[in-house]
């Protein structure tokens, strides 16, 4: 079983991005043994539901279903109904969700300008005072006066918070928790038939206080506050990768397969370049300062 | 025997779009995901022969040199013309392995020879000066109503495992011959995989079509290879002013750097305030 989530999540690495749905369903047809398994490890791309009560958008995960109605972090009601029938969270968990909800609505905003967010809260049963949480966020953007460009951005954070083993720094006040995020970024850029499209995912722990009780409202900002500036700081250090590896490496691969320039020329320059070195002796500092020298002289 | 063949059909897909050099690695996984190689036994020769010649994938013939399997080239299955050698090869799908060579007798060329081989050493000639790891065949084909075309195949792969990533650029030009006129046709993919971290892959191609005046052999081929030259150079740009585009356009507009105050967020007060404004709405 295990050999074979492992050679699913392989296929999972190796097939194109784009096709991330009819993958995941032709893995599920050849193992539907591990569905469950398979289902919570692997990141889909997020969907949108509406929540017909409060008249709001949100998006559904492995995170917020039951069975096969989805909750919605508005009203907490399931959709489709399930007639009262779906899991809820207990009352304090439940309130510390409609707080990050609405505190990550803030940070939608700042950052996407749009798109949709959806925050949820479970219980952690193998920590008293812990919890688990997940922010999605997915953006869509098309262009289609600059020749039909189009962008679809989703992110899935899960944090694990738990009290963390480390003991206080001497002096300090609160109670010290360890916050454990996962992130993944999963990108789909086209525009005319080139599609450039892939997931990233990166780990971040970080141990902080709170420093009102648990369970409070004060309890309640202190975790968002050291949640969120977590996710956000992942978040943006993810993009900057995102960003190297999407234009920077890619360009630079395609560069690699098909050269602009005559690469008999480049390498005559590298060859003449190395004799000259190993004839004067020269380090690549002098012919530096040898070519500045010419280029000032010009 | 219904599910077997459903099977069968799920991996010859996740098969076929292997990414350049993993398809022994995407088999592996299919073969351990299915549990039970009877299943997979009977048509993964099939599926490697069609992957292979999709891919228009590079063979090492005995002499060292390289070659290209294509549907171009393809006699059966598993014979496949090497016109850079006269040869006719017999080659592996899944070993990837030649087991058998025939050089081909003059009269299995086509009377286009002359023009095939001054444009086969033009394209040698293109192809040392701008693909670091191209193979090209430059092939010669007659058809049954008596019309003849050129067709030439270009694939350059690079798998690089230290940087994690593999690449894979392809061309084929057919080129319609008539007495008068070359009509020219070129169509070209590239697809790389970035797996650092992730999964990250670009998939493009576009398709050219222009037509040349005749003339002899060694003025054709330089006339054909200029044209190659500057249209390949051409899509090459295009995907360079793509990557410009949806970086400095569609991927800024997806999530900001900084949010516009250039500031990073006071979690503190924006939790206060969402406090504030969900006890309201709570009310």
């Amino acid at each position: 079983m295990s050999g074979k989530v492992d050679a699913a999540l392989d296929l999972m690495r190796r097939q194109p991005p784009s096709d991330i749905d009819a993958t995941l369903s032709g893995i599920l047809d050849l193992a539907p043994e591990c569905t469950e398994e398979l289902l919570t490890s692997i990141d889909q791309p997020l969907k949108v539901m509406r929540d017909t009560q409060a008249n709001r958008d949100y998006l559904i995960s492995d995170f917020n279903r039951d069975g096969d109605s989805y909750r919605s972090p508005w009203t907490s009601q399931y959709f489709p109904t399930n007639d009262g029938q779906g899991a809820q969270p207990i009352p304090p968990l439940r309130e510390l969700e409609q707080d990050l909800h609405s505190t990550m609505e803030t940070y939608r905003e700042l950052y996407f300008n749009g798109g949709i967010q959806s925050s949820y809260v479970w219980a952690l049963p193998t920590a008293e005072n812990g919890f688990a949480a997940c922010t999605l966020i997915k953006k869509e953007c098309d262009n289609v006066q600059k020749g039909l460009t189009k962008g679809c951005w989703d992110s899935i954070h899960v944090f694990e918070v738990t009290p963390s083993t480390n003991s206080p720094a001497p002096g300090s006040a609160g109670t010290l928790f360890t916050y454990k995020l996962t992130t993944t970024i999963m990108l789909t850029l086209t525009v005319g038939s080139l599609n450039l499209s892939g997931n990233v995912t990166r780990q971040n722990v970080r141990d902080d206080y709170i420093t009102h009780a648990p369970n409070t409202p004060q309890g309640r900002i202190d975790h968002i506050k050291n949640m969120g500036s977590l996710l956000e700081e992942t978040e943006s250090r993810l993009r900057s990768h995102v960003e190297t590896l999407y234009f920077q490496k890619m360009k630079e691969i395609v560069g690699y397969l098909h050269s602009s320039a005559d690469l008999s020329e480049a390498d005559r320059r590298r060859a003449a370049q190395r004799n000259i070195m190993a004839g004067l002796g020269a380090t690549p500092a002098s012919l530096a300062a040898q070519a500045a020298a010419r280029v000032g002289t010009r | 025997m219904e599910g077997t063949e459903a099977k069968q059909q799920i991996c010859h897909a996740l098969l076929m779009a292997s990414p350049p050099g993993e398809f022994n690695e995407v088999l592996e996984s299919c073969r351990t995901l299915v549990g039970d190689d009877t299943v997979l036994d009977p048509v993964v020769e099939e599926i490697s022969h069609a992957y292979n010649v999709d891919q228009m994938n590079i063979v090492t013939l005995p002499t060292g040199e390289k070659g290209l399997i294509t549907a171009y080239g393809e006699v059966s299955p598993n014979q496949y013309i090497i016109p850079k050698k006269s040869l006719l090869i017999t080659y592996q799908h899944l070993q990837g392995t030649v087991t058998d060579t025939r050089p081909l007798a003059p009269e299995e060329l086509s009377d286009k020879e002359p023009l095939r081989q001054a444009v086969e050493a033009a394209m040698n000639a293109y192809v040392a000066e701008r693909y670091k790891d191209g193979v090209c065949e430059v092939y010669a084909n007659q058809y049954e109503d008596g019309s003849s075309a050129l067709v030439i195949c270009l694939q350059a792969t690079r798998i690089n495992a230290t940087s994690m990533w593999t690449g894979r650029w392809r061309s084929v030009w057919t080129i319609t011959l008539s007495s008068a006129n070359a009509d020219c046709k070129g169509t070209f993919q590239v697809h790389t995989h970035c797996y650092e971290g992730g999964n990250v892959q670009l998939k493009s191609s576009s398709e050219v079509s222009a037509t040349l005046e005749m003339a002899e052999p060694a003025p054709f081929a330089q006339a054909l290879i200029a044209l190659i030259r500057a249209n390949e150079q051409k899509y090459h740009s295009q995907i360079d002013e793509s990557f410009t585009r949806l970086g400095e356009d569609t991927f800024r507009a997806l999530r900001f750097q900084l949010p516009i105050s250039k500031q990073r967020v006071d979690w503190q007060t924006i939790a206060a305030q969402s406090k504030v404004g969900h006890e309201l709405g709570r009310k």
